[in-house]
């Protein structure tokens, strides 16, 4: 019966799945605040605004892992790397959504660099979906994003991921274009404070918040919400030596609960 | 060191300055700071005659406790603390002036908080008697109000049963004496209009219809509180012992989400339900720790019914007070109900906890009229409650929360965090769980619905100072509901958030605007058949408020509100518009006001403050479409004498009566008078 149940579930979500892919913005503490990422500039910028790697100033490696309990077969695996150049910051990642019935798999490749007050990035991710017994069909996509450091605590960016829109079959249906814009704010040193304006053409405009606040240096608490469609979010992170531990829960209605957990394993600093 | 040669200097300048002048509180801008919007049927008015009889007796600044402090409301958590720590740094303040000293004190909090403190002491030893005589602490208020048409209750129209028994003068009397952290003693009597003034004691009415004494002691050695007579409580977050004294979800987005733990308080509100009557005290067993049992025994308001056993029982409480004619003194005082227990507090520092225990029995079993969405609702005649709460403050931050289980049914739990994360930035967190079979008479804890029952939810507030003139709030709150709802026949879910933006370049000049969204399930009405579907309806409201001073004595308001419902693919809409004048000079002030409504519906119905004679509240909600204007006079006749005159007019265009039932007034006009006299003892 169960099982009857999650393949439903599943073919619901195929046929919500049609013409738009899942979101491929992951990490446990962007998640915790709300994945409200546009002007957020950690390693997890890989997956948001590719502009927030140009703040990034030492390499590391990162992977996370979202999990689904009540939905068989919609979890998400992320990891990648991230390293200076003599000029900007460059990354790769992996992406995979899925089981064997119908995968979502990306891999990318950004760049961002500093200008003046501003950063600016790119991405080019190759999206390949997969569908038992409809084969498979892969696209390139390109994502762009510029933050700008209004003063040393607000900082402004905006985000638009599959800017090409390229056709997914020849219903004309084409990867959705997202556009996301909004500011992080960051008063003191222990605390951090997100909120933007994220629109799918496809759906309501969403307004995601986020905030962090690190009771100890190396200790963060977070929190966050959306509306449309609505979510809170709660997580913590621990700095232990040079790799950072974060875990991010979220609850909405159709999923009930959503877990996150994520590595970030610094290969200089901190 | 600096402080110290700040108060020095403060000190010698005080020998010869005088205190700044105490002003009454300007209510209708506190109303909008604290309230924001008005749109359940919660009571206002109740609640903020509540605040304001509180406030009417000012606080000392250099022995409030933290407590008192939060509970105005007016200050962040941040501005707690700092007062705190200069009072223990520095000793007590010499002068209100010395606020300005004190660090994260701007201008405006000062000019918000004056009207609620004092720096004289208040204790002197001499016997309670004479205190209560003495000059200065006790005011008499008597009050006269009456409609100018005749409403239907009063002619023959109406059936027997229907026919209000007494006169259409509403009057109301009130003796209170008091000094804070001392004693208070007061008696409230009441007469609604078409009530009859009868000696009755079988019926337990006494010439007027709502008679509430009451006589408090503080600060009597080991005794820190005792009140006999009419009294309330307010205790934890409220989840068992709560008056009408949080705000909850409003325009000031973050202090007001915490409830004050305030213990036992005179009742002195004209509302005739939700008071408890007997003996409370508060006594000190030892340093830190605290017992405060109480008993209660009242009569009830309730609608009683027999079934074919012949068993009588409780379907419901009626709430208005009202008991004009026969149909309404068949419900009057029908059902004793009897409350016991006791709270055993620990305080130490910066922590205070407590174990609340609460036993109500009825003298008839209650048994609701059996409806889907009253499957969880209390039924019984005894209910008994037992709960825990714990409130911690650490640096800026304060941590507050209550647990309670009703025995032999559900629970429910409430936990929060507060504080200023920056000078500037003021937050607030609360997380609610109320199962949908936890009962409790006396809650006012932070809810959605009127009742913490049946209910999950999360809140998100903050406040941002921008600059020194510019403020910005605002929240959110999601919540859900696990079992049906009145009208809303299935477990829903929703959520609402507030933003308002508050400009004030001028002590007298503040510009307002906020806007507020409201998205919650509502059954849609059948096209056949009696399967209720339900559909999201969403409510947008937009207010914009601006005041200013235009002459020296001259104040003007204007305000406009617009609002909006969209409930399966209908949308209706509704305005209020209207201008306020205060002039005060000397003895003499006078307040007017014009508003223009147009709504299409109720659900667009607009919730105004009106200003009214001291401590009279009103709250009106105005629907249709209509003229509303009143003007108000206030002359104080000598030192001790004031009286108020206020004169309302409401008309309504395409319409032929007002209201129904006993109610209903013929032709589209209505006026109001009152008259009331306060003699300062």
């Amino acid at each position: 019966m169960n099982k009857f149940f999650s393949l439903l579930n599943f073919l619901c979500l195929v046929q919500v799945l049609h013409a738009q892919s899942v979101y491929t913005g992951l990490g446990a503490r962007t998640e915790a605040m709300g994945n409200a990422s546009a002007a957020l500039t950690d390693g997890w910028s890989l997956f948001h605004n590719p502009a927030g790697m140009a703040w990034v100033q030492h390499p590391a490696v990162i992977c996370t892992y979202a999990a689904y309990p009540l939905l068989e077969g919609a979890d998400r695996l992320g990891a990648g790397t991230l390293f200076s150049l003599p000029v900007g910051t460059a990354g790769f990642t992996v992406f995979r959504f899925g089981d064997a019935l119908y995968s979502e798999s990306m891999i990318s490749a950004a760049f961002a660099n500093r200008l003046g007050l501003a950063g600016l990035g790119g991405r080019i991710n190759y999206l390949q979906y997969r569908a038992e017994g409809f084969g498979t069909r892969g696209v390139f996509t390109l994502d762009l994003g510029g933050i700008a450091e209004i003063t040393p605590q607000l900082r402004i960016g905006a985000g638009i991921r599959n800017i090409n829109r390229p056709k997914l079959n020849n219903d004309g249906d084409r990867t959705p274009v997202i556009m996301q814009a909004g500011i992080s704010f960051r008063p003191t040193e222990k605390f951090t404070l997100v909120t933007e304006l994220f629109k799918d053409l496809d759906y309501p405009t969403s307004w995601k918040t986020g905030l962090e606040y690190a009771i100890h240096p190396r200790v963060f608490l977070r929190t966050g919400f959306n509306l449309k469609p609505n979510a809170t979010f709660f997580g913590t992170g621990f700095l232990i030596r040079k790799i950072q531990f974060d875990y991010a829960l979220q609850y909405n209605t159709f999923q009930r609960l959503v877990h996150q957990g994520s590595i970030v394993y610094h290969l200089k600093g901190t | 060191m600096k402080y110290l040669f700040i108060s020095l200097i403060l000190s010698i300048a005080c020998v010869h300055a005088q205190e700044p002048v105490r002003r009454e509180p300007d209510l209708q801008r506190l109303t909008d700071e604290l309230i924001g919007f008005q749109d359940e049927d919660l009571n206002y008015e109740e609640l903020y005659e509540n605040l304001v009889m509180l406030m009417a007796q000012p606080l000392n600044i250099n022995t409030a406790t933290a407590e008192q402090l939060r509970f105005l409301n007016l200050m962040t958590e941040h501005q707690v603390q700092e007062l705190l720590r200069y009072r223990d740094e520095n000793g007590p303040l010499l002068s209100m002036y010395e606020l300005q000293a004190v660090p994260g004190f701007d201008r405006p909090t000062l000019d918000r908080i004056l009207p609620f403190f004092t720096i004289e002491s208040t204790g002197s030893a001499r016997p309670l008697l004479r205190k209560i005589m003495q000059k200065g602490n006790g005011y008499m208020l008597l009050r006269y109000s009456q409609t100018l048409q005749d409403k239907a209750g009063f002619t023959s129209e109406v059936s027997e049963d229907q026919r209000f028994r007494g006169n259409a003068q509403a009057l109301y009397f009130r003796f209170r004496s008091a000094v804070t952290g001392n004693y208070s003693a007061g008696i409230t009597l009441e007469k609604d209009a078409g009530e009859e003034m009868v000696w009755n004691p079988a019926k337990r009415q006494y010439r007027f219809d709502f008679v509430s004494p009451h006589l408090q002691l503080m600060n009597r050695g080991r005794i820190k509180n005792l009140i006999i007579g009419n009294y309330q409580a307010q205790v934890g977050q409220g989840l068992l012992l709560g008056g009408n004294f949080g705000f909850g979800k409003g325009g000031e987005t973050v202090t007001t989400v915490r409830r004050s733990n305030l213990g036992f308080l005179p009742y002195t509100s004209l509302n005739e339900t939700g008071y408890l009557n007997g003996v409370a005290a508060t006594l000190a067993v030892t340093k830190n720790i605290y017992a405060s049992p109480y008993y209660s025994r009242t009569w009830r308001d309730a609608s009683v019914v027999s079934d074919s056993t012949e068993q009588s029982f409780i379907t419901s409480f009626p709430a208005t007070g009202l008991h004009r004619n026969n149909s309404e003194l068949a419900r009057r005082k029908q059902v004793s109900e009897e409350q016991y227990g006791v709270v055993l507090q620990y305080q130490h520092r910066q922590l205070d906890g407590g174990l609340i225990f609460s036993s109500t029995s009825f003298t008839s079993a209650i048994r609701p009229a059996a409806q889907p969405y009253n499957q969880f609702w209390f039924s019984g005649d005894v209910l008994t409650n037992a709960g825990f709460y714990l409130n911690y403050t650490f640096k800026n931050f304060t941590f507050f929360s209550e647990a309670a289980q009703s025995l032999r049914f559900g629970h429910a739990w409430i936990a929060g965090l507060m504080g200023s994360l920056t000078p500037r930035l003021d937050m607030a967190w609360v997380l609610r769980n109320y199962q949908p079979d936890f009962h409790s008479f006396y809650a006012n804890a932070l809810a959605e619905s009127t009742r913490p029952q049946n209910e999950q939810g999360i809140y998100y507030g903050w406040k941002y100072r921008i600059s020194r003139s510019v403020t910005y709030a605002g929240y959110v709150d999601f919540f859900r509901f696990p079992w049906l709802r009145y009208r809303v026949y299935a477990p829903s879910e929703g959520h609402e958030w507030l933003m308002r933006l508050t400009w004030q370049p001028a002590r007298n000049t503040r510009l307002t605007v906020q806007f507020r969204e409201e998205s919650k399930a509502r059954n849609i009405s059948p096209a056949e058949g009696n399967i209720h579907q339900i559909a999201t309806g969403v409510r947008h409201n937009t207010w914009l408020i601006a005041e200013y001073a235009a002459a020296k004595n001259l104040r003007m308001r204007t305000r406009a509100q617009f609002s909006s419902y969209r409930l399966n693919h209908s949308l209706t809409r509704g305005m209020i518009v209207l201008q306020d004048i205060i002039y005060e000079s000397g003895r003499f002030s006078l307040t007017g006001r014009y508003a223009l409504f147009d709504t299409d519906d109720y659900d667009n119905r607009q919730y105004v403050y009106e200003n009214d004679v001291w401590l009279a509240f009103s709250f009106p909600a105005w629907s249709d479409t209509g003229i509303r204007s009143y003007l108000m006079i206030e002359y104080d006749i000598s030192r001790s004498l004031t009286v108020w005159l206020r004169f309302a007019h409401t008309s309504y265009i395409n319409r032929t009566s007002i209201g129904s039932g006993p109610d209903r007034i013929e032709g589209p006009v209505r006026n109001d008078v009152r008259l009331q006299l306060r003699w300062k003892l």
